[in-house]
């Protein structure tokens, strides 16, 4: 028995099936002990009644009057199939059979006298209940009382119970298969959900159909989904920057030797005097060109490169402030304004200050793009009390991020602006050097209400040599 | 667990057992259920008139039969008939051996058939009885004549005490019973006929002394609800009679086993239980007094008013 269903379905349905058998055998039993007794008092009844009231004509030998009690008793019951009347010498008086006295049933009469016997004759059962009358005195009334129609009335009867018992099995069938189903098939569709779930299907979710245990286990299995789904697209996205960052660093460094080395060249023929005008303009034009190449790969090396210098503890709010500052000149133009929002204390973080003022200057930036002339991008820091991180959050007005595009902002080169307006790195880099500081970057964005970036920043932990001190006092 | 309900099911289906009979194969000529005996038909047949209920009968009178069948080595039928009339039919057809019968009816025998009268039981020291005219104890009759317009039961149409007594007292009276008594009916016992007074549902009734005496001792609440307002003259007791084809040697033997009944101890204890002291040889002339009121009352019944003038 493999599934709980089968398990459930042969206890239950044996316990059921024996429980019923058991109620068949008792009330069978009960059944025609009852009738049989009931046969046996009316029996009992009708011959004590021919006895007693042929007495005085079994006495005075009045045969005709004793032919009338018994034609009168015989029409009373229909389960009387004779009276038969021996006088105290046994002699048959008076019987009921049509043409002679069965052979057989004589002697029988005779040796049970006082008891009653059953006979099984062509007829059937039929049960002979003697009564002496007067005493013995004046004979013995027989009467041959039918058993056919209790017996009929015991299978009947019978019949009905195996239609319960078999009733109550089907009825107990159908109640236990919606049971065991109302429990198995929520299991089954965990089965499924996670077959499908481990071949790939993030999406899967389970129907949570009612409170009991099922709808718990649904609600479970949703919840471990939602939490798998992310941290799957959370490992995707960190693998896929990853590689990308990797590839583009390596082409990166390989285009900036060459390109250093046109740039000298560039400023070498520049320095001629002897070029004609025209010729200067095409080698500005090249320079220029150069210029933006340098800078885009200068983007890519700083998230490899430069990656371990000048490290060391500073103040995030301080770094953010001086973003602004540089922030500023293009919110202006805009005629946006920038409210910034910092802490008394210092929220002290470790690593490159200039890297994480490139930081807070892309998401500025980022913002005032996004954001409609004359409205507010505020900046704040937070470092509140029991928290490990330090918070840094750019909060502008601008339409939101669709779900789309807010799936591949952090990646490099990825833009929706104009070519030539943006290079697609700026989040990039920020990804790149938040994550270099084992720090993270969240995103709440929506039409109505904006976009908020939320960076967080682990906190520089102050060492304090307490340590040696309690050891000291420990050794002491 | 299965085979074992089966196996109580079946065991109470089929626990009792059973007896093969063919109702089909049926015996036209056997009358008795037993083995037949050799004897059969050789039984003597000995009639009791039922002064009593054949049911009292059989529990009282019939023990001094089964006495005399033994001393006489005889088996012996009882014969009980609902009427005296029909006893001694029977008699007169010859159906019969002995019988033991009231005086009414012995008359009533002997006045058209060889009758013989054979023994009669000696009570108290007489071999006479009387009728009672009884009544129940809250009746405030003090005699027949108190129970005009009553209702009044007989015990035979053939009874001395039963019928022919109260009806002489009533034709005393110049009346018929007809129209003397509001009602009246036959009980065809002595004993109903005293069970009716008891109970009230006859105003009154004439019955046997010796029946009424015998009762009355075993039974002593009787007197208190029965009184007894009127005795007759006596009668000759009722007779025990054979039939004169009887042969002489079977008669001799009969009656030499009632009249030494009382000296043997088994006898002496039968008669004792019937308030009989023994039984003895009486002459036919006891029941002329029998004979003069059957005579009266039969006349006054065929010339009414012929006794009153
Ligand atoms: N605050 C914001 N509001 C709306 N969209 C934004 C916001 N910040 C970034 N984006 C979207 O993310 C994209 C990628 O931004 P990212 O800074 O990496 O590149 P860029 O701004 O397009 O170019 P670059 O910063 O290199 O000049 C943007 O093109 C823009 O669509
Ligand atoms: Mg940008």
């Amino acid at each position: 028995m493999r599934s709980i269903y089968a398990k459930l379905m042969f206890f239950s349905l044996g316990g059921t099936f024996l429980l019923a058998l058991c109620f068949t055998v008792v009330v069978h039993y009960r059944h025609k002990q009852n009738l049989s007794d009931e046969l046996q008092r009316r029996g009992g009844i009708l011959s004590t009644g021919i006895a007693m009231s042929s007495q005085k004509a079994m006495l005075t030998s009045d045969t005709s009057r004793i032919k009338f009690i018994v034609d009168l008793y015989s029409r009373v019951d229909p389960d009387i199939v004779y009276v038969v009347i021996v006088n105290a010498r046994g002699e048959i008086v008076y019987h009921t059979f049509d043409g002679g006295f069965p052979a057989d049933l004589a002697p029988l009469l005779h040796e049970h006298s006082r008891k009653s016997i059953l006979l099984e004759t062509e007829d059937g059962f039929v049960r002979n209940i003697p009564t002496p009358i007067f005493g013995g005195r004046a004979g013995v009334s027989h009467l041959g009382l039918s058993e056919q129609r209790i017996r009929a009335q015991v299978l009947r009867n019978q019949a009905v119970t195996i239609y319960i018992v078999l009733f109550i099995t089907f009825a107990g069938v159908a109640v236990l298969t919606l049971l065991s189903r109302s429990v198995t098939s929520p299991i089954n569709e965990v089965i499924t959900a996670a077959g499908k779930f481990g071949a790939g299907d993030y999406s899967m979710r389970l129907p949570v159909r009612s409170n009991d245990e099922t709808g718990q286990l649904a609600r479970a299995f949703n919840a471990m989904a939602d939490e798998l789904q992310l941290h799957h697209r959370e490992i995707v996205q960190t693998e896929k920057l990853a590689a990308i960052g990797r590839l583009s660093s390596a082409v990166a460094h390989e285009i900036n030797n060459p390109l250093m080395g046109v740039q000298n060249a560039c400023r070498i023929i520049k320095s001629d005097s002897g070029l004609n005008p025209k010729s200067l303009e095409y080698l500005e034009l090249i320079e220029e060109s150069l210029g933006k190449m340098e800078r885009i790969v200068r983007g890519l090396l700083l998230t490899s490169r430069e990656r371990d210098s000048g490290k060391r503890d500073f103040a995030m709010e301080q770094a953010a402030a001086k973003a602004v500052a540089l922030a500023r000149h293009a919110a202006d133009r805009k005629r946006i304004a920038i409210r910034e929002n910092m802490p008394e204390s210092g929220c002290v973080v470790h690593g490159a200050p200039e890297r994480f003022e490139q930081v807070v200057l892309n998401l500025l930036l980022n913002a005032v793009d996004a954001a409609p002339a004359g409205s507010v991008i505020n900046v704040s820091a937070s470092c509140g009390h029991g928290t490990e991180f330090a918070i840094l959050h750019v909060e502008d007005q601008g339409p939101g991020i669709p779900a789309p595009v807010l799936e591949h902002i952090f990646e490099p080169f990825y833009t929706t602006k104009e070519p030539g307006v943006g290079t697609g790195l700026g989040l990039y880099v920020c990804y790149e050097i938040v994550s270099e500081m084992q720090g993270r970057i969240e995103v709440a964005t929506g039409p109505e209400q904006g976009t908020a970036f939320h960076v967080y920043i682990p906190l520089a932990r102050e060492r304090t040599p307490s340590a040696d001190d309690g050891h000291g006092h420990i050794a002491g | 667990m299965v085979v074992f309900a089966a196996a109580i099911a079946s065991g109470c289906v089929q626990s009792e057992k059973t007896y093969q009979v063919s109702f089909n194969k049926k015996n036209l000529r056997k009358r008795i259920l037993g083995p037949d005996r050799a004897d059969q038909g050789k039984n003597l047949q000995f009639a009791i008139s039922t002064m009593i209920s054949p049911e009292e009968t059989v529990l009282y009178y019939k023990k001094i039969f089964d006495y005399v069948a033994i001393k006489i080595d005889r088996g012996y039928d009882l014969v009980q008939k609902n009427t005296y009339s029909q006893t001694n039919d029977l008699f007169r057809e010859g159906a019969l051996d002995m019988a033991f019968i009231s005086s009414g009816p012995y008359v009533d025998l002997m006045s058209t058939s060889g009758a013989e009268l054979l023994a009669v039981p000696v009570v108290d020291g007489k071999v006479t009885y009387h009728s009672y005219i009884i009544v129940p104890e809250g009746s405030s009759a003090r005699s027949i004549a108190d129970l005009e317009g009553g209702s009044f039961a007989f015990v035979d149409p053939l009874s001395t005490t039963g019928r022919y007594y109260p009806i002489s007292q009533v034709q005393a009276l110049g009346r018929s019973p007809g129209e003397f008594f509001g009602r009246y009916l036959y009980s065809y016992s002595n004993t109903a006929s005293i069970g009716l007074v008891r109970d009230g549902d006859v105003d009154g009734a004439a019955v046997n002394s010796l029946i009424f005496d015998f009762l009355a001792m075993n039974d002593p609440g009787l007197k208190s609800e029965v009184r007894i307002i009127g005795v007759s003259q006596p009668f000759g007791n009722p007779p025990i009679v054979v039939h004169a084809s009887m042969p002489e040697e079977l008669k001799e033997r009969l009656r030499e086993a009632l009249f030494s009944m009382h000296k043997d101890p088994e006898g002496r204890r039968v008669l004792r239980n019937l308030n009989m002291q023994r039984f003895t040889g009486v002459d036919d002339s006891l029941y002329d007094s029998v004979r003069m009121l059957f005579e009266s009352v039969d006349s006054y019944e065929s010339n009414p008013g012929a006794g009153a003038e």
